[in-house]
């Protein structure tokens, strides 16, 4: 329930002094404008009014009884007292009712410093407790591997329910039981849901906990650094709560970036790898066959040396440099320095998506969260945000509940997303060519045969999205070649009409953008690791994970032929252990960095912990490594002016400076408009859907919640939470210890 | 002035001062021979801290980092740990419990506040004020030192004053 963006405003009087609040908006929310803060626990800005806790009741001039500010909207002239010895009364008495069956056991509790009960209560309630009656008591149970439940605290404001449906759209948590034995639970047995955590974020008391945090430091005892996520391309916002040394906790509570206070499970929990015991911690050198910890410099001036003697003797396109999709714009920018400072055209990065292709066709900016949350259609075609871009999914259901806007899918996966969709057109393997040339106006006839779906569902797709204004379309992975490029032009597609449409790649790794915009795509991934041991004979490789596919061994083989390896990484890969250097990488938790996000927005990485053991900044490492190389580089120790040089060689960034971030937070760059030829398409279309294989049969499997989701990556599996609850994307089940420790909440 | 008249005012200033010493040597000493005679102090003292365990020996600190939110000499370090364990078998009162209490001494002013703020009545000053060392590290107290400290307060070498 968040207001109407309106110019027009009313005035109203709050304790006799006439205030002028935007038209049309809520009470609670129009005297927050005016740094009034009415008490409140169901109230929350971005969920539908409950008006159940009763503690934002004001007098409402000629009204009856108090009014729920949440609920009320004002009108011109209304009279309102906030003040006055009868709300303070009130509150108090609400207060005392809240703390009826409240443990009081603020010491004890992890919410303690930062509970909205614990801060209302102090502000307003009363000194000493006049029941003398005794408490219900409620063990604390876990509900699900990071959420654990206290019962007792509850104050009943079902945000964490409606969060659990709202935002999420997955419904796991219920209120259980009636009267005073009311409490939150679940469904029988572990939460089955996302484990995205948000219910505990939007908690006012200690009812709902991070397992993750039980017991930890308190909340005034941490560090709190803003950043962004280092798991999916959406780029959420988080604060790092750090100690010392340690990553406490990553949660998003102030509600400050793209992703308000929205994070999924990764975000939230997957920190564990920062400070992971399995980290590499010093530089290693190859001696006599075995690893051994070296000095930084005796490792640089080592990788210098023999990366020198390769390229000298075998020429400079024996080497090849690869970046990655997972760390920083400014890491990825002085690696291709070293590419450059050899002279090798060989520098690629392992992409999860073909942008370049996606990119040629779209031009212009991306979809960015603001088109997605006022769009009238929104069409996901191949992909399923629902696993792979929590944040995307969370935002693109918004409108959909609102009913502002209608959800199209198409793809050849019985994706999750599809629950929400006005219609979902359930594809054939490799169906995407086919529905797109009948989008495009091809023959319907031959389009639905080789999409594998009726011509009436391409018909009546075509005539919705030709009916939106503000079109946003969702490019899945599942699109390849002809389709890709359709798909990130269908605007030109589509009959001719007044609309904008915007498009958002549903790219994977968290900088695959800025990968993409630093490195480019110049020479194939492929060919690079198909060459290895013939025409390359060294390869830097930074966060490269060679050896994850199901060609790990032709891999080994292949890096086993090479002359110099050198890894760069943070954990002991498979590569690292064949390489003849080991060169220690930081976290992004431990440097200052920029991420390019999913809709080509870059938003600052801020340094919450000094890096680990000797650890050290992609950027700086590679850096050194292109200055002993013989590189004239211009930045010295500074990762701004790292950043400043690639604003200098790339024009799509040259605006998005840190100053802007550290104002605007995300700041989108901005790409040359592209001009797709219709005919070259539809042709392109036409070959494909020729060749589209119409005797695949359809998927029939309904994607499960989680394949993608709970899927431990390069880094979630060093997260030891994530890695104890999930196993191949399923939640793991429970012990017979964890089952009988739910046995309290049943019986209650 | 001649010398007659010094001598005699000399001898008057020092037997002044000395009936003055010798009227004081029946009455009650204040100072003590320390180290061989036990110091008085008062029941208040606030001394070298102790952390205090309830009837059936559980600590009852419950790390809620009170104490170290109001020092302000920033001098005590906590860290809060779960006990999962069954109550029987716990160390505190509590399934929350400090796995590392650390006080500075070079750094504590012995204010109070802590003890002040404390919920549960888990840090209390001792009467110790023998805190001395000849290093910084002989000036921090460990949990388990605190902890001793509280059966250590019988054998200290004082008296209290009532």
């Amino acid at each position: 329930m968040s207001t109407d963006t309106t110019t027009q405003t009313c005035t109203i009087t709050v304790d006799g002094v006439p205030v002028v609040v935007p038209a049309g908006a809520l009470l609670i929310e129009a005297l927050k404008m005016q740094g009034i803060d009415i008490p409140n626990f169901c109230y929350y800005h971005n969920l539908p009014a409950q008006a159940s806790c009763r503690m934002c009741l004001v007098r409402i001039e000629k009204m009856p009884r108090l009014q729920p500010s949440c609920t009320t909207v004002v009108r011109d002239g209304m009279a309102v007292e906030i003040n006055t010895p009868e709300i303070l009364d009130m509150r108090r008495g609400m207060l005392e009712f809240m703390l009826a069956n409240h443990p009081l056991d603020c010491p004890v509790c992890d919410r303690g410093g930062e509970c909205e009960l614990q801060d209302n209560a102090f502000k307003f309630g009363r000194v000493d407790a006049r029941f003398t009656e005794e408490k219900h008591p409620a063990p604390d149970v876990d509900i699900s591997p990071f959420i654990y439940n206290d019962a007792q605290r509850c104050v009943f404001c079902y945000r964490c329910i409606r969060v659990c449906d709202i935002w999420m759209d997955v419904g796991a948590l219920a209120k259980l039981n009636r009267g005073a034995h009311e409490t939150i639970g679940t469904f029988d047995g572990w939460l089955d849901c996302e484990h995205c955590g948000n219910c505990v974020d939007v908690c006012p008391t200690g009812t709902l906990l991070h397992t993750s945090y039980k017991f930890g430091p308190r909340p005034w005892t941490l560090d709190e650094t803003e950043t962004t996520c280092s798991y999916c391309a959406d780029g959420c916002r988080v604060r790092l709560g750090s100690r010392g040394d340690t990553v406490h906790r990553s949660i998003a509570r102030d509600g400050t970036g793209i992703n308000e206070e929205f994070l999924c499970v990764k975000g939230r929990y997957g920190f564990g790898y920062i400070n992971s015991g399995e980290r590499v911690t010093q530089p290693l050198v190859r001696k006599n066959g075995e690893l051994h910890p070296a000095t930084w410099d005796d490792a640089l001036e080592h990788v210098a040396k023999r990366l020198g003697e390769v390229s000298k003797a075998k020429g400079a396109d024996a080497v090849a440099v690869l970046g990655s999709t997972r760390i920083t714009n400014e890491g990825n920018f002085a690696v291709a320095e070293v590419a450059k400072a050899i002279g090798t055209p060989n520098i690629s990065y392992e992409p999860d998506y073909d942008l370049s292709t996606f990119m040629k066709s779209v031009g212009g900016r991306l979809a960015t969260k603001a088109d997605v949350l006022s769009a009238d259609v929104i069409f996901v075609i191949g992909g399923d945000p629902k696993e792979d871009q929590p944040l995307t999914a969370h935002h693109l259901v918004q409108p959909v509940f609102k009913g502002k806007a209608a959800l199209y899918v198409a793809s050849s996966r019985l994706v999750r997303i599809r629950k929400r969709a006005s219609k979902f057109v359930h594809l054939r393997p490799g169906g995407e060519a086919a529905l797109l040339l009948g989008l495009a106006g091809g023959s319907l006839e031959v389009a639905a045969k080789a999409a594998g779906c009726a011509p009436s569902d391409i018909e009546s797709l075509r005539s919705s999205l030709e009916g939106g204004r503000k079109v946003v379309v969702m490019v899945g992975s599942d699109c390849r070649g002809a389709a890709l490029e359709a798909a990130s032009s269908l605007g030109t597609l589509l009959a001719q009409g007044d609309r904008e449409v915007t498009y958002r790649p549903l790219v994977f790794d968290n900088n695959s953008i800025g990968a993409f915009d630093v490195l480019g795509q110049g020479v194939p991934y492929a060919s690079i690791t198909g060459s290895l041991g013939d025409s390359i004979s060294a390869l830097y490789a930074v966060g490269a994970d060679l050896m994850d596919g199901e060609d790990a061994e032709a891999v080994r083989a292949r890096l086993g032929r090479l002359d110099f390896l050198v890894v760069q990484d943070l954990f002991m890969t498979d590569a690292a252990l064949l390489a003849e250097v080991v060169l220690p990488a930081s976290t992004y938790a431990e440097q200052d960095g920029t991420f390019t996000n999913i809709a080509g927005e870059v938003q600052r990485v801020h340094k919450a912990i000094d890096p680990v053991g000797s650890t050290r900044p992609d950027w700086l490492i590679a850096s050194q490594i292109a200055r002993l190389l013989g590189a004239e580089v211009k930045y010295r120790g500074s990762v701004s002016a790292v950043y400043r040089s690639l604003t200098e060689s790339n024009p799509a960034y040259a605006n998005a400076t840190y100053v802007r971030m550290m104002t605007e937070g995300a700041v989108q760059t901005e790409r040359p408009s592209a001009s797709p030829d219709r005919s070259a398409l539809v042709s392109a279309l036409t070959s494909a859907t020729a060749a589209t294989d119409t005797t695949a049969r359809h998927n029939e499997v309904p994607t499960e919640m989680g394949e993608r989701l709970f899927h431990l990556g390069t880094i979630g599996k060093y997260s030891k939470l994530l890695a104890d609850a999930f196993e191949d994307g399923k939640a793991k089940g429970r012990s017979v210890e964890e089952e009988a420790a739910l046995i309290p909440l049943k019986s209650v | 002035m001649s010398i007659l008249s010094e001598v005699v005012d000399t001898v008057r200033t020092l037997a002044g001062g000395l009936a003055h010493t010798i009227a004081r040597i029946p009455q009650p000493k204040t100072t003590i021979s320390y180290p061989e005679d036990p110091v008085p102090l008062s029941a208040r003292f606030r001394g070298e801290h102790f952390l205090d365990t309830d009837e059936t020996g559980r600590e009852r600190c419950v790390a809620c980092f009170l104490c170290s939110a109001i020092c302000p000499a920033e001098a005590i370090y906590i860290e809060g740990a779960d006990d999962p364990r069954a109550y029987p078998d716990r160390v505190g009162v509590d399934a929350r419990f400090a796995s590392v209490y650390r006080i500075d001494y070079g750094r504590c002013i012995l204010c109070g506040f802590c003890v002040e703020a404390c919920p549960k009545d888990a840090i209390k000053h001792g009467h110790d004020f023998e805190m001395a060392s000849y290093t910084r590290e002989g000036l921090i107290r460990e949990k388990d030192a605190l902890l001793a400290n509280r059966d250590r307060q019988r054998g200290l070498h004082i008296t209290i004053r009532t």
